[in-house]
C-alpha cells in the first residue's frame, strides 16, 4: 500500500497532522504568543475547507473499508465549517480564560473533527467505531474544560456527558458485536443477510439507541440541557452542531447503507422517536429561562425535524437531511455565538440578558432575529427551506401525518423563539451602550448571518449539491 | 403600451423602500417618513398602472412575469393578475398609502416601524399577484409575521375585565395586553398556515410533484376523497386569517392592540388575504371538496355575520367595536363566497374592497381620536363633533357604509352578496346577512351618536385638535373612495365580474348569474357607449318564477338563461346573456325595450346607478315593455346549454 492509496482520506489526515502540529507549536512558543494557536487552527481549518474542493477525494481505501465520495466530502465540509466558526467565535474567550491550555483545546477540537470527517466514509464496523470514539472522547474533555469556573456546573455537565456517552458507546458496541458475531464479517455489505433474523433486529435497535444518545433524540436527550448549560459556550456552539452532523452521518451509514433490509424493524421505532422528540423538545423548551437550556431543547426539537428527512428515506430524504444540517450549522452556531457575545459582555445567559439588544446593538439583534427565524422555519431564511424540504421528503415517503405534526410543532417552536426575539426587540434594558463584540467573533457571526440569509434567498445551489452528494450512495 | 414590469414594481416597491430605510439615521425622521410614503405611493401608482393596463376585453390573467426560483422543485416566481387581483391590488395600494399618512406623527422607533410595515405590505401585494402556489404561500407568510413585532412594540394594551367561567386565564396571561394579543395573533395564524402548507404539499404531490403553477394545479382533477379532506384544511387555514368563527378570536385583540396603520392594514387588507385564499385556492382548486363543505362554510359565515355584529354591539371600547365589526363584515365576504353564485362572488370580492376601505377609514379615525383624547372608552366620550368636525364627518360616512346605506360602497357589496345568497341553494342564508346588517345599523349609529353627535364634550375634551395635513389627506382619500365606489361600482366591478364568471363556470357551470351587472369592458369608452344594457334581461331566479317572485310579475321563460355566458363561437358584437342559438336580430330589439327612451349613449352614465340600487326598479318596466317580452323565437333553446358557459378568456 502506498501513500497515494490514502488520497481519499486526505481531509482526515490533514486534520490529524494539524492537531499534532498545534500540539508541537504549543510546546515551543511563549505563553504570551499562544493566541497564535487559535489563528493557526482557524487557518488550517479554512485551508482544509478550500482543499476539499481542490483535492481528489473520491475512491476506495483498503478495498472498500473506507469510501470517499461526494457524500463524505459534503459532510466533511459541513463539519469543518462548524469547527471553523466555533474556533473563530471562541478565539478571544479561549485566550482569555485558559491562557495556558490553549494548545490542548485546539488539539482536542482538531482530533474530534478528524474523527467526524472520517466517519461518513466508513464501510466497516471497526473503523466506524474507532472514528466514532475519536469524535466523542475529545468532546468529553472539552465539555469539562472550564472545571475551575465558579458558579457554573461544569463538572456535572461533563460527567453527565461522559457517563451517558459511555452508556451509548456500550449500547453501540453491543449491537455491533451482535452483528459481527452473526455475520462473521465487519464489512457493511456483509453485515446483514437478505433475510435478517430477530437478533438482527435487536442489534439494530441497540445501535439506534446508542446513536440516539449521541444526537440527543428524546428520550435519550437528558444530558443535552445540562451539558449545554454547564459547558463553555464556544464549546457548546461546536458541540451542538458538529457531533450531530456526524451522528446523522453515522445513522445513515448504519441504517441506510448497512441494513436496508432491516427497515421494517427500525423504521417504526424511528417513527416513534421522531414523534417523541418533536413533542418533548418543543414543549419542554417553552418554560426555559436560560438561553442555553432553551437552545438545548430547541436542538432536540430540531433533531426531530432532521430525522424526518431520514425517515423520508431514499436519496431525496437523505439529501434534504444534508441540506437541513447545513442550514442548521449556520443558524445554531450563530445563535450560540450571540449568546456568547452577550454573556461576555457580562449580562449572563438568561433570556432576560438579551433585553433591549435591538437598541443597544441593532445589527447583533438583527442577526439574532435571522437565526431565530431560521430555526423556526420562517420563509426567506435558510431554515424555512430546510423544513420545507424535509417535509417534502417525508411526504414522498408517505408520512403525511408527520408533516402535519411537524408544521404544528413548528408553530409551537415559534412561541419560544419569539419569546427570545421579544426580549431583544420589545423589552427594555437598564444597560445602555452597545454589546462589545471581538473581531473574530464578529466575523463568525457575519458568516453565519450570510449563510442563513443567503441560503434563504437562494437555496438552489446547496440543494443541488446535496442531491448530487447522495447520488449512488446506496 | 409601456411594457414596464408593473407587477414586480408594485410588489417590490415597499421592499426596496425598506432597504432604503435601513441606513437612514434615527434622527432623520422626515426622511424616513418620506421614504416610507414614497414606497407606498409607488405601490399605489403601480396598482393604478396595473388597473390601467389590464385589458378588460381580453380578461383572464395578464401582465405575467416569470422568474425561475427553485427549478428542481418546480417553484417559479410567477406573477400575473386577474380582475380580482387588480381590485385587491388597488385596495392595498390605497390602504398602505393612507396608512403611512395616518401614522405620520408616530414618535417611537419610526425606522423599524415603517420597515416592518412595508415588508408586510410587500407580502400582501405578492399574494394577490402570485400564480405559483408556493410563492403564494411564501408571500402569505411574509404578510403574517412582521405583525408580531409591530403589535408587540408599537401596540397599546387594553383593559379587558375579568369575566366568565375562564377567569383563571387572566392570571395566566396578560389578557388584553399587547404582547398577549401579538402572540395570540401570530400563533393562531401560523397554526393556520401549517394547515395550508400541508394542503399545498398534498396538492403538489397529487398533481405529480412537477410544478407549483396554480393554473396547472387548478386544472387538475383531484380525487374526490382527497378534496374532501383538503378543503377544510385550506378553509380553516386561510379562514383563520379571514376571521372565520370560532377562529376569529385573535382579530379583536390583535386589531385593538395594534397601532393605527397596522390595524388599518390588518383589518383592511390582511383579512382579505384569508378570504381570497379560501376562494382562490380552496374553492377554485378544490371545487368538489368545496361543493361538499359549502353548507358548513355558509352556516359558519352566517354565524360570523350575526355573532360578530352582536359582539360589536356589546363592546364599550371603540377599537373593539370596529374590530368585531370586521369579524361580522368578513362573515359577509365568506357568505358571498359560499353562495357559489355570480352575485355572491362579485359581492364577496366587492365587499373585500369596500370593507377594506371602510375599515381603513375607521381605524385611521379611531387612531386619531385615541391619539388626541387618550381614551377609547365610548361611555367617557361624547360630542366630539364639536372640537373635531372633520373626524366626525368621516366617521359618519364610514358608519353609513358599514351599515350598508345605498350610495356607499358597503351597500353595493352587501346587496350583491344577499342577492347571491338568495339565488343559491340555501336561500335562507340571506336572512342572517340581513339581520347582521340590521344589528350593524344599531351599533354603528349608537357609536356615532355617543361619540360624536351626543351631548358633550366634557371639559377635558374641549380642545381636541381636528385632523390635520397628512391625516386629513388620508381621510379624504378613504372617504372619497367609499362614496366613489358606492356611486360608481363599475369602476372595479367591470374587473371583478368577468373574472368571477370565468372562475365560477369552472366550478359550477349551472351557477346562477347576477341579473344586472354590466358585462362589457371599458366604462366611459366608445365601446361601452354602444353597448346596450342587455344583461338586465338575463334575469335569474329572483325575478323569475320562484319564491322570490314579486306578486303580479310575469314570468319570462324565454329570457332566463341561468348561465348567461357567450359561447366561444359567438359573434363578438353580440351581447352576452344570449344563447348562441338566439338570432342576432334580438339584440337591437332589446336595447330600446329595456330602457325606453334612453339613448344608447346614456348607457354608461346610467350603469353605475343601475348596478346597486336602481336596477330592479328600472328593469321591471323594461321587462314589461314590448321589446323585452316577446315569446321566445323558435330557434331559442328553452334551457341553458352547457356549451354556453365556456369561458372566453381562460385562466391559462
Amino acid at each position: 500500500m502506498s501513500l497515494a492509496d490514502l488520497q481519499p482520506l486526505m481531509l482526515g489526515l490533514i486534520l490529524a497532522c494539524a492537531a499534532l502540529l498545534v500540539l508541537l507549536v504549543d510546546l515551543v512558543i511563549k505563553p504570551s504568543g499562544k493566541p497564535i494557536l487559535g489563528w493557526l487552527t482557524a487557518a488550517i481549518l479554512a485551508g482544509t475547507l478550500v482543499a476539499s474542493w481542490l483535492l481528489p477525494l473520491e475512491g476506495e481505501v483498503q478495498a472498500g473499508v473506507w469510501q470517499g465520495n461526494l457524500w463524505s466530502t459534503f459532510l466533511a465540509r459541513v463539519m469543518i465549517s462548524a469547527g471553523l466558526l466555533a474556533v473563530l467565535g471562541g478565539l478571544d474567550y479561549v485566550a482569555r480564560v485558559w491562557p495556558y491550555r490553549q494548545g490542548e483545546f485546539y488539539t482536542l477540537l482538531l482530533f474530534s473533527l478528524t474523527g467526524m470527517v472520517l466517519l461518513p466514509g466508513c464501510r466497516e464496523l471497526a473503523a466506524f467505531v474507532v472514528c466514532f470514539e475519536l469524535m466523542g472522547i475529545p468532546i468529553y474533555v472539552l465539555a469539562a474544560y472550564s472545571k475551575n469556573d465558579n458558579g457554573k456546573k461544569p463538572p456535572e455537565a461533563a460527567l453527565k456527558l461522559l457517563l451517558i456517552g459511555a452508556a451509548s458507546t456500550a449500547l453501540t458496541f453491543f449491537g455491533a458485536a451482535l452483528l459481527v458475531g452473526m455475520a462473521g464479517s465487519s464489512r457493511f455489505a456483509e453485515l446483514v443477510p437478505y433475510e435478517p433474523g430477530p437478533l438482527h433486529a435487536v442489534a439494530a435497535l441497540l445501535l439506534l439507541a446508542g446513536m440516539a444518545f449521541k444526537i440527543g433524540v428524546a428520550p435519550f436527550h437528558m444530558w443535552v440541557p445540562d451539558t449545554y448549560e454547564g459547558s463553555p459556550t464556544p464549546v457548546v456552539a461546536f458541540l451542538s452542531v458538529a457531533p450531530k452532523v456526524a451522528g446523522f452521518a453515522a445513522l445513515s451509514s448504519i441504517f441506510l447503507i448497512a441494513m436496508p433490509t432491516l427497515a421494517h424493524a427500525w423504521r417504526p421505532m424511528l417513527w416513534l422517536l421522531v414523534v417523541v422528540t418533536m413533542v418533548v423538545g418543543n414543549l419542554v423548551a417553552i418554560p426555559q429561562t436560560n438561553l442555553k437550556r432553551l437552545m438545548a431543547f430547541s436542538g432536540v426539537a430540531q433533531v426531530g425535524y432532521i430525522l424526518l428527512g431520514f425517515l423520508g428515506g431514499a436519496e431525496f430524504g437523505a439529501a434534504m437531511m444534508l441540506f437541513y444540517l447545513a442550514t442548521y450549522v449556520f443558524a445554531n452556531i450563530g445563535m450560540f455565538l450571540i449568546v456568547h457575545a452577550v454573556a461576555e459582555a457580562g449580562e449572563g445567559e438568561d433570556i432576560v440578558s438579551l433585553n433591549g439588544l435591538a437598541r443597544r446593538s441593532p445589527w447583533l439583534a438583527l442577526a439574532l432575529l435571522m437565526f431565530l427565524l431560521s430555526l423556526a422555519g420562517i420563509p426567506f431564511v435558510a431554515g424555512f427551506w430546510a423544513k420545507f424540504y424535509v417535509f417534502t421528503a417525508a411526504w414522498r415517503a408517505g408520512h403525511g401525518e408527520m408533516v402535519l405534526l411537524g408544521a404544528l410543532f413548528a408553530t409551537v417552536a415559534l412561541f419560544y423563539y419569539l419569546g427570545v426575539a421579544r426580549a431583544a426587540f420589545v423589552n427594555k434594558s437598564a444597560i445602555e451602550g452597545p454589546v462589545p463584540v471581538k473581531r473574530p467573533l464578529a466575523l463568525a457571526i457575519v458568516v453565519c448571518l450570510l449563510g442563513t440569509v443567503g441560503l434563504g434567498a437562494w437555496p438552489n445551489p446547496l440543494v443541488e449539491a446535496a442531491l448530487a452528494a447522495v447520488q449512488g450512495l446506496y | 403600451m409601456i411594457t414596464l414590469p408593473w407587477l414586480s414594481i408594485t410588489v417590490a416597491a415597499p421592499f426596496i423602500a425598506t432597504l432604503l430605510l435601513l441606513p437612514i439615521p434615527q434622527t432623520q425622521k422626515l426622511a424616513m417618513r418620506l421614504v416610507a410614503l414614497l414606497g407606498a405611493a409607488v405601490s399605489l401608482v403601480g396598482a393604478l398602472a396595473v388597473y390601467h393596463y389590464y385589458d378588460l376585453q381580453q380578461g383572464g390573467l395578464q401582465l405575467a412575469e416569470n422568474y425561475p426560483l427553485v427549478p428542481k422543485l418546480g417553484i417559479t416566481l410567477r406573477l400575473a393578475v386577474d380582475g380580482w387581483g387588480v381590485s385587491l391590488l388597488l385596495l392595498t395600494g390605497i390602504i398602505i398609502t393612507t396608512g403611512v399618512m395616518a401614522t405620520w406623527t408616530l414618535k417611537d422607533r419610526e425606522k423599524e416601524f415603517f420597515a416592518l410595515l412595508l415588508t408586510l405590505v410587500a407580502g400582501v401585494l405578492g399574494v394577490f399577484v402570485a400564480q405559483d402556489l408556493f410563492v403564494f404561500f411564501l408571500f402569505y407568510e411574509i404578510a403574517v409575521l412582521p405583525m408580531y413585532v409591530l403589535i408587540a412594540v408599537w401596540g397599546s394594551s387594553n383593559k379587558v375585565a375579568e369575566a366568565g367561567p375562564f377567569k383563571f386565564v387572566w392570571k395566566m396571561f396578560d389578557i388584553g395586553g399587547k404582547e398577549y394579543a401579538a402572540m395570540k395573533l401570530t400563533i393562531m395564524l401560523l397554526v393556520g398556515s401549517a394547515f395550508i402548507l400541508v394542503a399545498i404539499m398534498a396538492m403538489f404531490f397529487a398533481a405529480g410533484g412537477e410544478t407549483f403553477d396554480m393554473s396547472v394545479l387548478g386544472n387538475m382533477k383531484y380525487d374526490l376523497e382527497l378534496q374532501k379532506w383538503l378543503f377544510p384544511l385550506v378553509w380553516l387555514g386561510f379562514g383563520t386569517l379571514a376571521g372565520v368563527f370560532p377562529f376569529h378570536t385573535w382579530s379583536p385583540d390583535g386589531h385593538a392592540s395594534a397601532p393605527t396603520a397596522v390595524s388599518m392594514l390588518h383589518a383592511g387588507v390582511l383579512m382579505k388575504l384569508g378570504a381570497f385564499g379560501v376562494i382562490r385556492i380552496g374553492m377554485m382548486m378544490l371545487p368538489e371538496g368545496a361543493q361538499f363543505w359549502i353548507p358548513v362554510v355558509g352556516v359558519v359565515a352566517a354565524i360570523n355575520v350575526v355573532y360578530g355584529a352582536l359582539s360589536a354591539m356589546a363592546q364599550k371600547d371603540l377599537k373593539y367595536i370596529i374590530a368585531y365589526s370586521s369579524v361580522s363584515h368578513m362573515g359577509v365576504v365568506m357568505l358571498g363566497a359560499a353562495t357559489l353564485t355570480q352575485g355572491g362572488w362579485n359581492g364577496a370580492i366587492y365587499q373585500m374592497f369596500a370593507h377594506g376601505i371602510m375599515t381603513g377609514l375607521f381605524f385611521a379615525l379611531v387612531g386619531l381620536v385615541y391619539e388626541r383624547a387618550h381614551t377609547r372608552w365610548v361611555p367617557s366620550m361624547g360630542g366630539f363633533a364639536g372640537p373635531m368636525p372633520i373626524v366626525a364627518l368621516f366617521f359618519t360616512i364610514g358608519g353609513l357604509s358599514s351599515l350598508g346605506l345605498p350610495g356607499t360602497a358597503g351597500f353595493v357589496a352587501e346587496f350583491m352578496v344577499f342577492l347571491g345568497a338568495w339565488q343559491s341553494k340555501s336561500a335562507w342564508w340571506a336572512l342572517p346577512g340581513i339581520i347582521g346588517a340590521f344589528i350593524t345599523a344599531i351599533y354603528v349609529l349608537r357609536v356615532v351618536r355617543d361619540v360624536f353627535w351626543g351631548p358633550g364634550p366634557s371639559a377635558e375634551f374641549h380642545d381636541l385638535p381636528d385632523a390635520r395635513r397628512t391625516e386629513l389627506g388620508a381621510l379624504i382619500v378613504l372617504g372619497a373612495c367609499i362614496l366613489i365606489f358606492g356611486i360608481w361600482p363599475r369602476l372595479i366591478l367591470d374587473y371583478i365580474d368577468p373574472c368571477t364568471k370565468t372562475y365560477l363556470a369552472k366550478i359550477d357551470p349551472s351557477a346562477p348569474t347576477l341579473p344586472f351587472v354590466p358585462q362589457q369592458a371599458g366604462f366611459g369608452g366608445a365601446g361601452a357607449a354602444a353597448m346596450p344594457m342587455h344583461n338586465s334581461m338575463g334575469l335569474g331566479r329572483p325575478f323569475g318564477p320562484g319564491p322570490g317572485q314579486p306578486p303580479g310579475m310575469l314570468p319570462n321563460p324565454g329570457m332566463m338563461p341561468r348561465a348567461a355566458m357567450p359561447g366561444p363561437d359567438m359573434p363578438s358584437g353580440m351581447p352576452r346573456g344570449m344563447q348562441p342559438g338566439m338570432p342576432p336580430a334580438m339584440a337591437p330589439g332589446m336595447a330600446p325595450g329595456m330602457a325606453p327612451g334612453m339613448a344608447p349613449g346614456m348607457a354608461p352614465a346610467m350603469a353605475p346607478g343601475m348596478a346597486p340600487g336602481m336596477a330592479p326598479a328600472m328593469a321591471r318596466p323594461a321587462m314589461l315593455g314590448p321589446g323585452a317580452m316577446p315569446m321566445p323565437p323558435p330557434g331559442l333553446p328553452p334551457s341553458p346549454s352547457p356549451a354556453g358557459v365556456a369561458p372566453t378568456g381562460g385562466v391559462q
